[in-house]
Order: C-alpha cells, then structure tokens, then sequence
C-alpha cells in the first residue's frame, strides 16, 4: 500500500465515528424534518404528506412570525453584545491572574454554572426577579421603590436572565484565545513605546479576535434557539422565534408547521453567524 | 568609573524579591556608550531578571535603575525607550514584516515617509531588504530572529536588550549570526547587553562580560580578563571547565608560590594575599598543559601518570590522565596530522609553566555543588 493510500484510510478512520453519528443523528433526522415541513394539515388535524409550499407560505404572510422574528434577532443582538462587554474583561483578568490558584478558582467559577441544569439556573432568576423575589423585597425594604417592580415577564428579564446562562460560551472560546499568546508579545509591544492600552488595542485584542469570533458565534447560535430559560422567566407570550415553535408543535400539534419554522429558524441561525462573523472580521481588519 | 556622560546604563546595587524569595543582591552595573556587554550565568542566576529590570518589565526592590544618566526607577516600559529581542522573538503574528518593524514608529506617530525610510534603512540592516509584505508565519528561525533585531533598532533605542536571542537557531545558523550581530553592532555603535548562558558566544561577542551567580556579580571584565584572571573558583569553572586540584600553600619564593596537593609541589606565580598555608584551588586549564614522554628539561611543573583514555577529536584528542595519587588531569593536545601521540595506558609527563596556573583561595568543600 502507498503512503498516500495509507494516510487518507487513516483520515478516514480518524473521521468515520463523527460522521457515522452525525449522519445518523443530525442529517437523516434533518431530512425527515424537512418532508414533514412539506407536508399539510387540514383543519381536522389530519397530516397530508404533499409536496408544498403552504407551511413556508403561512409564516411568510402571518404578523406574529414577523414579531417573533424581531424579537428573537433583538434579543440576540441584547445578549451577544453584552455577553462580549461582560465576558471578555472578565476572561481578559481571569487569564492574567497572577497565581496559578486564583486563576484555577476562577475558571471553576466560570465553568461552574454548566455543571447545574439551565432550568434550576433559570428559576433562581424568577426566585429573584419575581415580584415577591430577593431583588423586589430588598428595594421595597431599603426604602428606594415603595411597591414592587414588575421585572419577572419582561423583555429585560429574559436578557439578564439568558446572559448569565450563555456567558461561559463566550468566555470560554476567549479564554482559550488570550492563554494562547505568547506573553511577550504585550511585552514587546510595550517595549516599542505602546502604552498598556495601546498594546490591547493593537495586539491583545486582534489576536484574540478568532476566540472573539468562535464565541460570538456559539453565543447567537444558542440565543437564537433558547426556549426554557424566557419560557420560565416570562411566559409562554414572549414573541421569540424557539417559543413560537414550541407553541405551534406541542399546543396546535400543528407537526409540519413546527418542522417549516425550525428550518426557517436553522437558515436564520446561519445567516446571522455569517453576517456577525462578517461585522468581526471587518472590525478586525479595521485593527490591524 | 563615576556617573559620567559615557555612562548609557547603571545599576545601583539593585536587589530584586519574587515575593519572599531573592533573585538579585545588590548589582552594580555600568555599561559604557557603544559597549557589547554580556551577562553570562547558569539559569536562575538573575541575567534576564536584570534585562527585565533594565527594560522595566520588573520593578526593583532596592536601588536605583539609570539610563543616560536618568533615574528609571519609576519610568513605565513603554517610555523608557529601550530596544528588545526577545527569546522567543515576540514579532507580532498578525503583521507582515513592514508593519512588525514599522510598530514602534506608528506609536511615536512619525509620517508615512519617515516611517517607511526607516523601516527600509532598519531591513537593510539586517539584509532583508524587499522581505517587507511577507507574514511573519513564512519567515524561517533566521529571518525571524533579524526581524526582531531590526524591530528593535527602528526605533532607535537608547540600549539594545536582547534576551538570549541565538537560543532558538541551530548551532550553524547560530554561529553565523553571532558574526553578523557583531559587525551590525560595531556599525550602528549602539550599547548593547546581551542576556547568555553560552560561553562561547559570551567570550566571541563581548567588549565586557558579567559572570552572575545566585542573583550575585561574580566578576566583571573582558573576555580575556575573566578566562586568564577568574577572581573566583565559580568563574574559573563556568569559562572552560578547567583541571581543578586541591591543597594548600607550602612555600613563597619571590614572585613564585608552591603549593601541595597530594604528592605534588605545584609551583605558580604568586597572586596577592595569599599566606604559607592557605588552603587553596588550582586551576589548569586543559590546553596550557602538554604530555611529554620523559619530564622536559628546566619545567617547572612536571607531574607523572598513565593515560586512562583519551577523546578523538581529529585536529586534537583529549587526554585524561591518572596522577599518582589517583587524581587526574584533562590535557588537550592539537594534532597536526590527525594520529594522537599516546595511547591509554601509556606513561606520561604533564608538564606546564608556574604562569599558567591560576591559584585561587578555596577548598573542596567550599566548591561543593559546582559541578566539579
């Protein structure tokens, strides 16, 4: 056998269990999704395994697809920006800490919401947010509001309450990033006369940017597809596009309609990955 | 030497903690305008704890940090205007060459024009002129290495540092750049310390060499000074890996001493203080040595013993002869025509003059752990 011959079997090896699995579990599931999302209901419940348009139709025409749409792409922006403004000073101090204790806490902090379910996580934000909750009594106690803040079911609500789910996503990739920079560099950069901002601007900041990007991206990709954490927070109403499937699967059984508006929401994740990904690479170019 | 104009660098009795524990006891240091001066030491001995110190990466504890004449103490790293290599190079990765080298420039916001001629007159320096647009991933080791050194000399420091920068190159490379960085340095006539633990390179580059040891000057002077006169039996040991035999001084006549070790009188030129039974070291440095069938006429050291083995270099061969009194001797020998004189086994004498033993106070145990 040849080396060439060899080398592509052990490519191929390397890669078969990950493709098996994917096959089997995303893109035959995918496509199963996609015949359904063809498929019609009639008005007696009844599924007619056709070949149309009509589901893609219905969300194309319908006002509260639209809403859902917008509110999903301004949560994502809200959440996205925010998780980059808190997350990457924190991971910025987390990875420059000084001992090799303090830092190992710290990442343990960081990770540690993971390791709890996203639903234990979320009631502590209704157990807060709630209009007899911890941040409600506390105000009332101290004087500064005299009757409670309605804040659990608002929009402000579901922003707080998903960036603190989403968070280690962006800190993580970022993390990984600034821990791979050779230390001298903002040494040498200093020793050339840039001053300690000047040297984040020029050099921190653009050679963390892939962690930046990896991070913005998982960030979106999971705001735009969270369903528990404001459905726990602010109710069922909340036009946001992962709710609005779930209330068209599981309340109207409406299956096609369901499988036609999660692949909307699939090529919608995309598109806002790609045009987000887009911004940054510009940005990062304008760095440089 | 007092705080005079020439002085670009000065230390003054500069200590340095890590938390609770001590890297630098009180250096004095001064580096003279134009000077190639290397700090040589085993790691862990305080060399680039002193060129961090220098550059201000590092904070002294005590003591004062001058540059030209002015106290850096408090002075941020990116005002103090000294040029770095870094080990590791530190050329930044998401840049090209031009921009690598135009850093330090677009910082102090000089025009386009100027900036470009400098970079041009800082590439040809280092002979990559027309390398300007290539990423720095494409770059060899070598290439790398100049890169960083003209990044550093763009900006026209007031001392060049550089943090063992030959570390990373193989050891061709590595002794063509050593040539190249000498005649770069007498051509610019900039001041320069160079952070080592290669002797070689600390002995081929220098005008000046720092031998430093736990945090401690051990000696300062020229290459030539440091390999003939070591001050102590560290500096003897690190520049050459010399013989090393011990005992103590019996008799002074004139400018001669004897001193005995085991069954032997070795006779050496007198070095100052030292009294009629000091105990002390001798250092013979293997090449000052030669191996003679019979002792030679009018030899003032002529000490027997059998060849144990010898090392075959092809121009020399390495003996390591066994004394009587079961100590032994390393004699390098250059052979001109590639066969070596003796074989192991064979009767010797190794014979050499009073003037090329170096007599320095010490015993053995007081040179425990120096790797003799």
């Amino acid at each position: 056998m040849s080396r060439g011959w060899r080398q592509r079997l052990a490519v191929g090896g390397l890669l078969a269990p990950a493709v098996v699995l994917l096959v089997l579990f995303f893109v035959l599931p995918s496509v199963d999704l996609f015949r359904l999302s063809l498929a019609w209901m009639d008005p007696q419940r009844a599924i007619h395994p056709d070949v149309s348009l009509s589901n893609y139709r219905a969300f194309a025409v319908n006002p509260y697809f639209h809403r859902m749409v917008w509110g999903s792409l301004k949560l994502t922006v809200w959440v996205a920006c925010l998780c980059l403004l808190l997350g990457y000073p924190a991971t910025y101090y987390m990875v420059h800490a000084r001992s090799t204790m303090y830092r190992t806490v710290l990442y343990a902090v960081v990770v540690s919401p993971l390791l709890i379910s996203v639903i234990v996580r979320s009631y502590g934000w209704v157990v807060l947010l709630a209009n007899n909750g911890v941040v409600n009594g506390t105000l009332v106690a101290l004087g500064i509001v005299h009757q409670p803040i309605r804040m659990l079911g608002t929009f402000g609500s579901v922003v707080v309450a998903t960036v603190h789910v989403l968070l280690p996503f962006m800190m993580l990739p970022i993390a990984s990033a600034l821990q791979g920079l050779d230390p001298a560099l903002e040494r040498a950069a200093q020793n050339l006369g840039a001053t300690p901002l000047q040297t984040f601007w020029r050099v921190t900041l653009p050679l963390s940017m892939p962690g930046v990007v990896a991070g913005t991206s998982l960030v979106i990709a999971l705001t735009l597809g969270i369903f528990i954490t404001p459905l726990l927070v602010a109710g069922p109403l909340q036009p946001l596009f992962a709710i609005g499937i779930y209330y068209v699967t599981l309340s109207e059984l409406n299956f096609p309609l369901g499988a036609a508006l999660s692949f909307v929401l699939l090529v919608f994740t995309l598109a806002v990955i790609g045009l987000a990904s887009r911004l940054l690479g510009l940005i990062h170019r304008r760095m440089v | 030497m007092s705080a005079s104009v020439d002085v670009d660098v000065q230390l003054r009795d500069v200590s340095m903690h890590y938390g609770s524990a001590p890297v630098l006891h009180g250096v004095d240091l001064e580096v003279c305008k134009g000077e190639f001066l290397s700090l040589l030491g085993p790691s862990g001995c305080g060399k680039t704890t002193t060129l961090n110190l220098i550059a201000g990466f590092l904070a002294p504890t005590r003591g004062t940090i001058s540059l030209r004449g002015r106290v850096v103490n408090d002075v941020p790293p990116y005002r103090r205007n000294t040029g770095m290599v870094f080990q590791s190079y530190a050329l930044f990765p998401h840049m090209n060459v031009f921009d690598n080298v135009a850093f330090g420039l677009k910082i102090r916001r000089l025009g386009s024009q100027e900036i470009t001629r400098r970079v041009k007159e800082a590439l040809s320096l280092v002979q990559l002129e027309g390398l300007d647009a290539r990423p720095i991933r494409q770059l060899s080791g070598g290439q790398q290495q100049r890169v960083a050194i003209a990044r550093a000399l763009a900006i026209d420091p007031l001392v060049l540092l550089m943090d063992e920068p030959l570390s990373n190159l193989d050891a061709q490379l590595r002794r063509q750049m050593r040539v190249e960085l000498r005649r770069l340095q007498r051509q610019v006539g900039i001041t320069t310390i160079f952070v080592t633990h290669d002797q070689e390179e600390a002995l081929t580059l220098s005008d000046r060499l720092v031998l430093m040891n736990g945090g401690r000057i051990e000696q300062v002077g020229t290459p030539v000074e440091l390999y003939r006169k070591p001050r102590t039996p560290f500096v003897a040991q690190f520049l050459g890996h010399p013989n090393f035999l011990f005992g103590e001084v019996v008799d002074r006549r004139g400018t001669k001493m004897g001193v005995r070790t085991g069954q032997h009188t070795i006779w050496a030129t007198c070095p100052d203080q030292l009294m009629v039974g000091a105990p002390v070291a001798v250092v013979l440095r293997a090449e000052s040595a030669v191996l003679r069938p019979a002792p030679p006429p009018g030899s003032e050291n002529a000490v027997p013993g059998t060849i144990d083995y010898t090392v075959y270099l092809g121009t020399s061969a390495e003996y390591e002869v066994r004394l009587a009194d079961g100590s032994r001797l390393r004699v390098v020998e250059q052979i001109a025509n590639g066969i070596p004189s003796y074989s192991d086994g064979e009767p010797v004498v190794v014979s050499w003059s009073s003037e090329d033993t170096i007599v320095l106070p010490g015993s053995r145990e007081s040179m425990k752990g120096m790797g003799l």
